[in-house]
């Protein structure tokens, strides 16, 4: 059989099955070394467990990981390079295909069994009695049989180059297991060790954080993949050359909860110390700069000043809460600054901090606010309202632990946008996604987790539980202008965890802007009362939902520790919203009767009269 | 290899529910890890068929028997090392230190 015949019998699918089967074994045989090393991190770092039998232990499953990930390296390389090889087979069988298939045409040429093709021995004394044409034609098959022999010939070239280099490949893994047989301790370490050092395939994964964005479970495994030496290399030397990456690290979901706040606050005040120069910089650059550079310098200026109001800010709320002690225990509060990224959307930043163990609480709350939210003038204010949700979590139920988490991770609708619901949108994805880091960072085990939406933060809570793969316990809108849900059964909530509070007063909470009111009693969600005393001005009507000893911060809080068995109930609405009110009195104006319907209940009625108008 | 001393030095284990989820999670990465032995070596035979006469399914085989070998080797011991861990945490909890020396001979 000649080359190419060999060559077009090669299978390019079982091949790249091969390299994708491959490299999902080296995945999994990462992952189940991580998940050993990670069972012995708890045990050794607790020092729960010391002594000569726990250092032997420890060394000996160390020694079997080391193994197991090394020879993952070797597997993940080999899989490469069978992929690779997998991918190139059929470009070259086209290739080839190509070459023989024109030459077939050509019943003048013949093709030797090494591939080469050339003229049939009586092809000349065929053609030379063809007057004048004969010497052209017999040129045009010379040319022609050189130039497919050419491609044939690179085309088996190629082929024999990545068959080569696979079975070379193939061999290193054989050579790998082989060694790893005999290799002594030190030296198995070592190669473990010096796969962190730049070789490609399994320790570029390794070394590469994972970019922003990614899907928190990646790097929940990328992370769990690294035995503690490396994360300690990983944290203080590559983040002492690049400060950047503490940054980065700190940002991304599914890492640890206290290492994240320990990079984030790293970070900070890197940054915080590093203003003042910035500023001035590019104040004197500004001095001697005009026309376009200055136009740079001017927004460059105005950025870095809003950053650094934004870190000042968030440093204050930090100290603050460092400083403060639980309302039960007396102990200092435990706060984890979860996620500080101060040029986000450029001046506006993107900032969520934790009031409590966000990593080790049995219940987990997240405030999402509406309309205009900003970490700059606007942390303060929401880490006051985490802070009551807090307080009074722990004073409801002293004996189990909280966190209220302040969640600015979302750029808050202005005045052009908040007719709209896209900010919600994007919102919602990224509340998701902060939701899969807490669950995927995985330092405890499923915590009861609430989602608290406020104004427009509500339609961003039920644009997330209705779009993505959000699982919470319970959800609580407040003040909301109308959900993108139908009713209360759509939100993916168990039955009867859907709540929803909601002035009389608060004008906003009748506009159903985005869909249905959730206060609606045919929404079917348990409403709450949340009225404000009398004499609160409409507008603060809409903000004071979590206000310090009010009866829905109360009611807030109890459903936050899952303390809402025997909640208060409000009545739910029964009138169409502010657009239903409208076409009630666009009847009245065109003398329409009105039917009790479209009042929405009649007297006698017992949702009548519903405090809301 | 002489033993160090046990009953003293190894007393300390403050979570016995800890090291038995060590054991057990050993026990079972170590079963999976042979799983991944044998399809490794089941993926490398399949690269030999589908690129016959190739230098490479000449090497396939052979380097998936290596690796299958090693990798078979090294789940049997994380079972084996798995099991004497769950059976020293067993001691611990009983406040039978002498499994110790058995989690010892295991491990060494």
């Amino acid at each position: 059989m000649n080359g190419s015949a060999t060559v077009l019998r090669w299978q390019a699918d079982p091949a790249r099955a091969c390299g994708n089967r491959l490299q999902a074994i080296a995945a999994e045989a990462v992952q189940l070394a991580a998940r050993v090393v990670g069972e012995l991190d708890q045990l050794m770092t607790g020092q729960t467990w010391r002594g000569p039998g726990a250092s032997r232990a420890s060394s000996t499953v160390q020694r079997h990981v080391s193994v197991v990930r090394v020879m993952a390296a070797a597997v993940l390389v080999a899989a490469d390079c069978v992929l690779d090889t997998g991918r190139r087979i059929l470009p070259l069988q086209a290739a080839l295909d190509t070459a023989l298939e024109r030459a077939h045409r050509e019943p003048l040429l013949d093709a030797g069994p090494d591939d080469h093709l050339s003229l049939r021995p009586w092809a000349a004394v065929g053609l030379l009695p063809v007057a004048g044409a004969g010497g052209f034609e017999l040129a045009r098959l010379e040319l022609l049989a050189r130039h497919l022999s050419h491609d044939i010939a690179h085309a088996l070239g190629e082929a024999q180059r990545i068959d080569h280099a696979c079975a070379a490949t193939l061999e290193r893994l054989e050579d790998t297991a082989r060694s790893l047989v005999r290799t002594n301790e030190p030296a198995l370490l070592r190669a473990d060790h010096e796969l962190l050092l730049g070789d490609p395939g399994l320790m570029d994964w390794l070394r590469a954080v994972p970019p922003p964005g990614s899907q928190p479970q990646d790097v929940a495994d990328w992370w769990a993949a690294h035995l503690p030496a490396e994360r300690a290399e990983l944290l203080e030397l590559r983040t002492r050359e690049d400060p950047s990456l503490a940054t980065r690290l700190g940002a991304l979901d599914g890492l640890p909860l206290d290492l994240r706040d320990a990079l984030n606050r790293a970070a900070l005040d890197r940054r915080l110390a590093a203003y003042p120069r910035e500023i001035a910089d590019l104040e004197g650059a500004l001095s001697t700069a005009d026309g376009r550079p200055a136009a740079l310098l001017v927004r460059r200026l105005a950025t870095a000043a809003a950053a650094h109001a934004v870190d000042l800010t968030v440093r204050g709320q930090l100290s603050g809460l460092d400083a403060a002690r639980d309302v039960v225990s007396g102990d200092r509060l435990r706060c984890l600054l979860l996620v500080d990224e101060p040029t986000a959307w450029g001046d506006t930043g993107r900032v969520s901090v934790s009031v409590g163990p966000a990593d080790t609480a049995a219940h987990v709350a997240y405030v999402v606010p509406g309309f205009g939210a900003q970490p700059g003038p606007d942390l303060a204010d929401l880490v006051t309202s985490a802070r009551d949700v807090y307080d009074q979590a722990r004073t409801s139920a002293p004996g189990t632990s909280v966190a209220v988490i302040a969640w600015l991770g979302y750029q808050t609708p202005g005045w052009a946008q908040v007719a709209f619901d896209s900010r919600a949108r994007a919102g919602a994805a990224l509340l998701a996604r902060d939701l899969e880091g807490l669950r995927a960072a995985g330092s405890q085990s499923s915590p009861h987790l609430t989602l608290i939406g406020h104004s427009y933060g509500s339609t961003t809570v039920s644009l997330a539980l209705r779009d993505t793969a959000v699982q919470v316990d319970d959800a609580v809108f407040l003040g909301s202008p109308g959900l993108l849900a139908e009713r209360a059964s759509d939100l993916p909530v168990r039955g009867g965890h859907v709540w929803v509070g909601a002035a009389s007063g608060d004008e906003i909470s009748h506009l159903s802007r985005f869909g249905v009111d959730p206060a609606a009693r045919s929404f079917g969600a348990h409403r709450f009362p949340a009225e404000c005393p009398a004499g609160t001005p409409l507008v603060a009507q809409h903000t004071r939902y979590l206000d310090a000893h009010t009866p829905s911060l109360r009611t807030v809080a109890a459903i936050v520790v899952g303390l809402d068995n025997h909640l208060p109930t409000a009545p739910g609405r029964v009138d169409s919203g502010l657009l239903g009110e409208l076409e009630r009195l666009a009847a009245i104006q065109v003398g329409l009767p009105i039917v009790p319907e479209l009042l929405g209940s009649t007297p006698g009625d017992p949702t009548f009269g519903d405090p809301a108008r | 290899m002489p033993l160090p001393p046990l009953a003293a030095a190894d007393a300390i284990v403050a979570s016995p529910h800890q090291l038995d989820a060590l054991g057990l999670a050993t026990v079972d990465v170590g079963r999976r890890v042979e799983e991944l032995a044998a399809a490794a070596e089941a993926a490398l035979h399949a690269l030999a068929e589908a690129l016959p006469r190739s230098s490479t399914a000449v090497v396939a085989p052979a380097a998936g028997a290596r690796c299958a070998e090693l990798l078979r080797a090294e789940g049997a011991s994380l079972r084996s090392l798995g099991h004497a861990l769950s059976a020293a945490a067993a001691g611990y909890r009983a406040g039978d230190t002498r499994v110790a020396a058995k989690l010892l001979a295991a491990t060494a």
